[in-house]
């Protein structure tokens, strides 16, 4: 302990002389800045986003409730009503954006055919979506690794080359120990700089502490290690200076962007994107098929009636309303005849995402990123999850309104309160 | 001059000799063959797919059988993005791209389906393509074989040798270099003429011409860029006193240039430079649409002036006694208005990336890896401005297609009748969509400023090179 404390001691005052550890730390400060900066008004940008399309939609809903001054049809009111669905952004996505920025995180639903409804896809400079996004997942995961290689790749190498490796094991110290130690003193410069950088960002984004952060600050945390057991092993081969900077910078260079690019051209061989043509001839075809028949009144009755049968609760005589009851019910098949079109194309993400995981599980880098993003709730898993309630709430939006028309109910001005909401 | 080839020819041959360089060249070599692999069958497949898809809608636009001209319109078509021939060199923003786009009356379609909305997470770590190699794994390479190529004749003492039998650091430095760039160009132009071929398989005999110039440049581009690299990794070598200082320094340059640099120019334009939201963007339209594109022009006047300028025309009272179907007027009418305020909003949104990318085009000149891969993206096809050019055109057809259904709706019908059927033949007259490429003029235009900076490099480490003196230390 007292052989740790003075090369504790020692190793720390050559670093704080040392100009180009000044200089990298400040440097890796002030890109560590602007990832905070940066995530946060990514997430900022998306949160107003949201809730000007709340607001937008509020306006619309009150213009509406304030137009109807009786009881009428319920399909009057639920053409015109639209619900706001939105992905809300964690916490932690102001570190880790993940795939917020290409993925949809909002939209407007109404209670009929929720397949010709879709989830409004963000533009966004896909300029700026191929560089990707500068947050704090991507400078610990990417650049740190750097710094630490640069603080610690020649520890032991160096000492040989200026010569004072065996003025140093004049002390009773095994270069194990010397190595061991002059680590963990790095290990702790950086650990308390990436604590501190944290810190910064949670005050900065407002993020309280919570499981979630304490997880986060973990994953960070295992994964330095990893970066400085490299360093232990590269350092204990008692190779050159030179051999060791080359040698752990193709390291980086293989974990951070080769075996990534790689297990992505498998994935994507394995999984090829599915064929959008199917899915785009379906949606034009099936609603033209409603348009068409609409005035065919056999036609008109007999899907009303099957429809009945297939959901007794939708069950109903079509004398009444019969229009809308026959674009419900078409609007109805139409859903489930898109259902597994659009399944399959998710399918395919989600099975990208499980096989990347799988793969990607041998790589400290790819397991860290994709972590953070779960934790983070910035996943493709997420955006799947969020679809599903989408999914569910446009499910009880459906049956409200469905329940009135087929019930021949009328619509009471009071029942605007009990529309379904999302997230309510 | 004999001196440089001299060195030159030493120095290559013991390149050649050194068994870390043959071990990193074959290494170099099989990622090249994977991604050629990778980014070749990509290609293969979505332009099959594409290809197969744009044939499939123009065989159900066609045979959609006998029906109102008007729900032929709403019934639309799609167009689908085709992949630039030489897009499997460098796949540049093709993944982050919308691939089609549903062309319907009334409506002007954002583009669907980005392969990177379908991706895990990891295809932000970036796509292994042969440009990708080039840009960013080839200067490893050349500062892995150069960054001693001088600081190991001063270590050596052999420098001092060199001196003495009157031969200069400069003649030294451009031997080196010499040396250097053949081992390089020895590496790559195999890959070029690969490239080449799988290009000229490919290419459809229209496009030709445009593929010859493209590949001309991209191989002129390269060779200047990896030039670069070189000189830059002797001339560090020739003013560091140590190998270990001159490979810092060199590996320094590689991450601050292909690594930080880029990711930070691209973020930093739009943090500086707003864009709207697709939301605000949609919003804005919808404004204009209901309070006219000036603000005081309101919908329904437009359409009140119409119907009397109409009426006036014709000469009669009422609507219904029009000649012609005056609905397929006013829908012309209000197709012309919105996409006249679609194409405003779409440009100004253009204009706003643009400007967003302007920082990176600046960046340029201090860091050459952006200047070469905006420029490769656009000789490739794959940049932001065949983005928008593709949808630009698709709007335009669009608009022509809706336009030729509504006015020929406007002829063979009178107001109101709706249920009138034209003969499925009219659906021909419409030609298939067709992109056309961005042309060769425009390419160089839109980057110059990458051009001028690469050039610029070049002169400067040249000049450089030039301008050593003879140090030993």
């Amino acid at each position: 302990m007292q052989l740790f404390k003075l090369i504790f001691n020692s190793e720390c005052r050559i670093l704080m002389r040392s100009s180009i550890f000044i200089f990298s730390m400040l440097f890796f400060l002030i890109l560590s800045g602007y990832a905070i900066y940066y995530g946060h008004s990514i997430i900022e940008t998306q949160k107003i986003t949201i809730e000007k399309v709340r607001l937008d939609n509020e306006e619309r809903f009150q213009k509406l409730r304030s137009s109807i001054d009786r009881d009428t049809l319920p399909n009057v009111v639920g053409n015109r009503l639209f619900r706001v669905v939105a992905n809300s952004p964690s916490p932690l996505a102001v570190f880790t954006i993940g795939q917020r920025d290409i993925l949809p995180f909002y939209g407007t639903i109404r209670y009929w055919a929720l397949s010709r409804q879709s989830l409004v896809t963000e533009s966004a400079n896909p300029e700026k979506l191929v560089a990707g996004n500068f947050d704090l997942a991507f400078v610990f995961i990417q650049i740190l690794p750097l710094l630490i290689i640069g603080l610690g790749y020649n520890l032991i190498s160096s000492e040989r080359e200026t010569g004072t490796l065996s003025m140093v094991l004049s002390f009773p110290i095994t270069i194990q120990q010397i190595l061991l130690y002059k680590l963990v003193t790095r290990f702790i410069i950086i650990l308390t700089v990436v604590f501190l950088i944290i810190i910064a960002g949670c005050i900065y984004s407002g993020i309280v502490f919570n499981a979630d952060l304490l997880n986060w600050s973990a994953v960070v945390v295992v994964y330095l290690l990893f970066w400085f057991c490299v360093l232990y092993f590269l350092n204990s081969l008692g190779k050159s200076s030179s051999f060791n900077a080359l040698t752990s910078l193709g390291v980086w260079l293989l974990l951070v962007f080769l075996i990534p690019a790689a297990i992505n051209i498998y994935v994507g061989i394995r999984y090829p994107m599915s064929s959008k043509q199917e899915l785009s001839q379906t949606i034009r075809h099936e609603y033209e098929e409603i348009w068409e028949k609409y005035e065919d009144a056999n036609h008109r009755n007999e899907v009303a009636v099957a429809f009945g049968n297939k959901y007794p609760a939708y069950k109903s005589d079509t004398s009444y309303n019969w229009s809308d009851k026959y674009m419900l019910a078409q609007y109805d098949n139409y859903d489930q005849k898109l259902k597994p079109l659009l399944e399959k194309h998710q399918d395919v993400a989600l099975k990208r995402e499980e096989l990347t995981a799988a793969i990607g599980r041998f790589n400290p880098v790819v397991s860290a990123q994709l972590l953070m993003n779960r934790i983070a709730q910035t996943d493709v898993t997420a955006h799947i999850d969020f679809t599903k309630r989408v999914d569910a709430f446009h499910a009880e939006l459906k049956s409200f309104f469905y329940k009135m028309v087929f019930t021949n109910t009328s619509f009471r001005k009071d029942q605007f309160d009990q529309i379904p909401d999302f997230g309510k | 001059m004999k001196v440089v080839f001299t060195i030159a020819r030493n120095d290559f041959r013991n390149f050649l000799r050194e068994k870390k360089i043959i071990i990193s060249g074959l290494l170099f070599l099989l990622l090249v063959i994977v991604s050629i692999i990778g980014g070749y069958q990509q290609f293969d497949k979505q332009n099959k797919e594409r290809k197969e898809a744009q044939e499939a809608v123009r065989k159900s636009w066609l045979n959609q059988g006998d029906k109102n001209p008007h729900s032929a319109a709403h019934y639309g078509t799609y167009a689908f993005r085709p992949v630039s021939v030489l897009s499997f060199f460098d796949v540049g923003l093709n993944s982050y791209v919308g691939n089609s786009i549903y062309l319907e009356a009334h409506r002007q379609n954002d583009p669907k389906f980005s392969v990177a909305s379908e991706s895990s997470s990891l295809i932000r770590f970036g796509e292994l393509t042969i440009a990708f190699i080039l840009q960013i794994i080839m200067p490893l390479l050349i500062f892995f074989i150069g960054f001693n190529v001088v600081t190991k004749e001063k270590e050596g003492n052999t420098l001092k040798v060199l001196f003495s039998q009157g031969i200069t650091m400069k003649s030294i430095a451009w031997g080196k270099l010499y040396a250097i760039f053949g081992i390089v160009s020895m590496l790559i132009l195999p890959v070029f003429a690969l490239i080449f071929f799988l290009g000229l398989m490919n290419v459809g005999q229209g496009d030709k011409i445009l593929f010859l110039t493209s590949f001309s440049f991209l191989l002129l581009t390269y060779l200047v860029y990896l030039f670069i690299l070189c000189s830059i990794s002797v001339l560090i070598s020739a003013i560091s006193k140590t190998s270990r200082s001159a490979l810092l320094v060199l590996l320094g340059f590689w991450i601050t240039t292909c690594i930080i640099l880029p990711k930070v120019a691209a973020n930093l334009g739009s943090s500086i430079h707003k864009a709207p939201s697709g939301f605000e963007f949609r919003q804005n339209i919808a404004k204009d649409e209901e309070n006219g594109i000036d603000g005081h022009n309101p919908s329904d006047k437009r359409f009140d002036r119409l119907r009397d300028s109409v009426l006036q025309k014709y000469n009669v009272k009422t609507v219904e006694a029009l000649p012609v179907n005056f609905d397929a007027i006013a829908m012309q009418e209000g197709e012309r208005y919105s996409s006249m305020i679609y194409n405003k909003h779409f440009e100004r949104l253009r204009q706003d990336y643009l400007i967003q990318n302007k920082i990176s085009q600046y960046a340029s000149l201090v860091d050459p890896f952006i200047g070469v891969r905006n420029f490769s993206m656009s000789l490739a096809g794959s940049d932001i401005a065949s983005a928008f050019s593709f949808q630009e055109q698709a709007e335009s057809y669009r608009f022509e297609m809706v336009k030729y259904l509504n006015n020929y709706l406007r002829d063979f019908s009178v107001t109101g009748e709706w249920d009138k059927k034209a003969s499925s033949s009219i659906y021909s007259n419409i030609p298939d969509f067709h992109f056309t490429p961005i042309s060769m003029n425009v390419r160089l235009k839109d980057n110059a400023l990458s051009i001028v900076s690469l050039f610029m490099w070049a002169i400067i480490c040249a000049f450089g090179l030039s301008s050593l003196k003879n140090k030993v230390n």
